[in-house]
């Protein structure tokens, strides 16, 4: 009797040990719905443009105009290339946006670079926000709001160092920011 | 809960969602790639100069120029002469049309004219002579008349006048009348002479009120007084122009005049009659005087010849004052008569000036020459002339008659014109207007003003272009130390397209920072000239981009160049 008393307190403690255990793991859960229906591709409110120095640039504008690739841009080593309209970003919509553009990334002969510096300015000449530039980590030209229906033009200044080589380049990507 | 209750928690709600919405970041990223940006050889170079010297850097891309600026005013100047006949019986102005001068001024400027225009004995003259005006873009702002011996007779008058001009293109003419509308007039000879100075002192007076005066010694003209204070010790060019128009009181025997500063009469008189009392006359004065910096009163005077009232309608007294150190000059005048009963000029002994300039000039020279009443003069008067190393200037010359035997005449002569450096002489000449009638100059006043030509470096720098594409350029400032002391600093590009001013420092300012774009060939060389001239000792730097762009884009390199100018 004894012994049996023993092995029901054994097993008892076993299974409230192993009740224990089971309550802590339990994975007790609401499942709650959302829906996200239907998620459409709409024109982008803002775009990449072609703008007077496109050509010189080489610039080449993405489908949708959401992306704008730069294959012309050069410079002589020790004088400033200046493409003042290499690209243009236009509004496409009634209401304002705020936009930024940003130094992401570069390579190449970057220690031959003297400075790029890309700027951005309104219809009337006036710059919007900050020099972004090239090679500095952040350097952007900051929220600008580009206003309904406005086209701004992207200015590209390139100095390269005298000692550079016709067979130096460099590849750098910036990124636009068009908030809602 | 209720309705209320309901209303609140909406509010509590929408609340609670403003923040959330304000803070959301909802936006779109785009990618802009620059792929390859490279170095590229250049199209266009930058190649040393023959003057001054140049430096070359790496790549051929920049450079750097030294040069050095003589010391000099600011000037310019525009001067017409010529022997082509004009006539009118117009009884109001008519343009001269060999007295027309363009002017363009880069900045604001004191601006100096004087036009004198006559005609010889025997030329078509009304006896009661002729006025003559200076027209500044479309508008009379000073008059002069004279009246001869007779018909026909020698007759000259002598106009001046000073004013400030705003920078740009500026008209100024040269024009006659008769003094009785329908009887003709002419001129066979005339100078009109435009001096522009934009940093001088000067100081000027017309007026058309009269003043009368019975006296037969000088007594100020009322009307005809500067005071003023100079900063610098200077040359002061000093002219007085009084004149009366017919029907105005004037003796037979007619007017003289002199110039007095700070209370003591300096020059040497002229005297003038005209053909008959109360007819036309008018008389010139010139003269240079040394003045230092401080206060000074310089005044017209006048005083009648004798035997009644002499009249001034209208004078101009003109007062420039230029810096000892920046111009050269010479200046004469007696009272020693010389007589001559030559047809063909005669030197004047007493107007001679010996000189020697130091720098190519730009040079003005006026004679003077006149008789009082009573010393010998024929009654068909004498001509003067300008003689510049010997070469006689037939275009300088004047003449006038007086009122009858031995009377008042005097004669007005000028020149302007470009002198080497080196040692030269000016004369006045002079002779009668019939060969064995003997004329007298008792007074003259011969001066010289010579302005050093900035130094001229044509070329300083070569741009080559090393493609067969063309290119437009231009020059454009970027920077610049000490361009206070630079009189007048012009840098030039030459093209194909020809001369063209692209930068340009007058009186230490700058009055153009870029200029025109010029075409540079395919293949093709242009060039830098630069003109220089300092007020005085130092070193200026002016640096500038050479822009060269691609034609029809806004895509251009900029070229840094720096001009160093001791």
């Amino acid at each position: 009797m004894e012994e049996y008393k023993r092995k029901f307190i054994r097993t008892l403690i076993l299974l409230l040990t192993g009740l224990l255990i089971v309550t802590a793991s339990a994975s007790v859960y609401n499942i709650l719905y959302l829906q996200a229906a239907p998620i459409r591709v709409e024109a982008a409110k803002v775009r990449f443009v072609t703008a007077s120095d496109s050509g010189p640039a080489g610039a080449t504008i993405g489908t949708n105009g959401t992306f704008a690739s730069l294959s012309g841009l050069a410079g002589w080593p020790n004088a400033t290339r200046i493409y003042e309209a290499a690209l243009g970003i236009r509004s496409y919509d009634t209401a304002n946006h705020p936009i930024e553009l940003k130094f992401t990334s570069w390579s190449g002969s970057t220690d031959k670079i003297d400075y790029i510096y890309v700027k951005v300015f309104d219809e009337n000449g006036q710059q919007k926000g900050s020099t972004v530039n090239v090679g500095v980590e952040g350097s952007s030209t900051g929220q600008v709001v580009l206003p309904a229906g406005a086209t701004w033009r992207v200015q590209w200044e390139i100095k390269w160092k005298a000692g550079a080589l016709t067979t130096d380049f460099v590849s750098v990507i910036l990124q636009l920011l068009v908030s809602e | 809960m209720g309705k209320r209750g309901a209303n609140l928690l909406i509010a509590i709600i929408l609340l609670a969602v403003l923040p959330l919405k304000a803070n959301s970041s909802v936006y779109s990223l785009f990618c802009t790639q620059a792929s390859p940006v490279v170095a590229e050889t250049p199209k266009v170079v930058l190649r040393n100069g023959t003057v001054g010297t140049s430096i070359i850097y790496m790549n051929e891309t920049s450079a750097g120029v030294s040069l050095s600026a003589p010391t000099g005013l600011a000037y310019g100047y525009a001067f017409k002469s010529s022997n082509v006949r004009v006539s009118t019986n117009s009884g109001t102005p008519v343009d001269d049309s060999e007295a027309v001068v363009k002017i363009s001024l880069a900045v604001n400027s004191t601006v100096l004219v004087i036009y004198n225009a006559g005609n010889m004995h025997g030329s078509t003259e009304d006896y009661r002579g002729k006025g003559c005006a200076i027209n500044i873009d479309g508008v009379d702002v000073a008059f002069s008349w004279q009246s001869p011996y007779s018909s026909d007779y020698a007759n000259s008058v002598t106009v001046v006048y000073a004013t400030t001009l705003a920078a740009g293109e500026h008209l100024i003419k040269g024009r006659f009348f008769a003094n009785f509308a329908g009887a003709t007039v002419g001129i066979d000879t005339r100078q009109i002479v435009v001096f522009c100075f934009p940093n001088i002192q000067a100081y000027y007076v017309r007026s058309t009120v009269t003043s009368t005066t019975t006296s037969i010694t000088p007594v100020n003209d009322p009307q005809a007084t500067l005071a003023f204070t100079l900063d610098t010790d200077s040359i002061a060019l000093i002219i007085y122009n009084v004149g009366n128009m017919r029907g105005s009181a004037e003796p037979a025997r007619g007017k003289g005049v002199t110039v007095n500063i700070d209370g003591v009469d300096v020059a040497a008189r002229q005297w003038q009659s005209p053909y008959d009392r109360n007819h036309a006359n008018s008389v010139t004065l010139a003269c240079l005087y040394f003045l230092k910096a401080g206060f000074h009163t310089v005044r017209g005077r006048f005083f009648s010849n004798g035997a009644g009232s002499t009249t001034i309608n209208e004078r101009q007294l003109v007062l420039l004052n230029f810096p000892v150190n920046l111009v050269q000059y010479g200046f004469v005048q007696s009272a020693v008569s010389t007589t001559t009963a030559s047809q063909t000029p005669v030197n004047d002994p007493q107007a001679i000036l010996n000189f020697n300039l130091t720098r190519d000039s730009d040079v003005f020279a006026m004679y003077i020459g006149g008789n009082a009443h009573g010393a010998t003069e024929a009654l068909r008067g004498k001509g003067v002339q300008l003689s510049i190393d010997g070469s006689e200037e037939a275009n300088s010359m004047s003449w006038q008659s007086p009122y009858g035997d031995n009377f008042a005449d005097s004669v007005t002569s000028l020149w302007c014109g470009p002198i080497t450096a080196g040692s030269h002489t000016v004369r006045g000449l002079f002779f009668s207007n019939m060969a064995g009638f003997t004329v007298t100059i008792s007074n003259r006043q011969l001066l010289v003003l010579a302005f050093p030509k900035p130094a001229n470096y044509n070329h300083v720098l070569k741009i080559v272009n090393q493609a067969a594409d063309p290119w437009k350029i231009r020059l454009k400032t970027f920077g610049q130390s000490n361009i206070e002391r630079l009189s007048n600093c012009t840098v030039y590009l030459l093209s194909g397209d020809g001369l063209s001013s692209q930068i340009c420092i007058i009186g230490g300012v700058y009055s153009q920072q870029y200029g025109n774009w010029q075409i540079l060939t395919g293949l093709g060389t242009a060039y830098i000239i630069v003109d220089a001239l300092s007020k005085g000792s130092g070193t200026s730097r002016v640096h500038v981009y050479l822009e060269v762009l691609i034609p029809e884009t806004s895509t251009y390199n900029l070229m840094a160049v720096a001009f160093e100018i001791s």
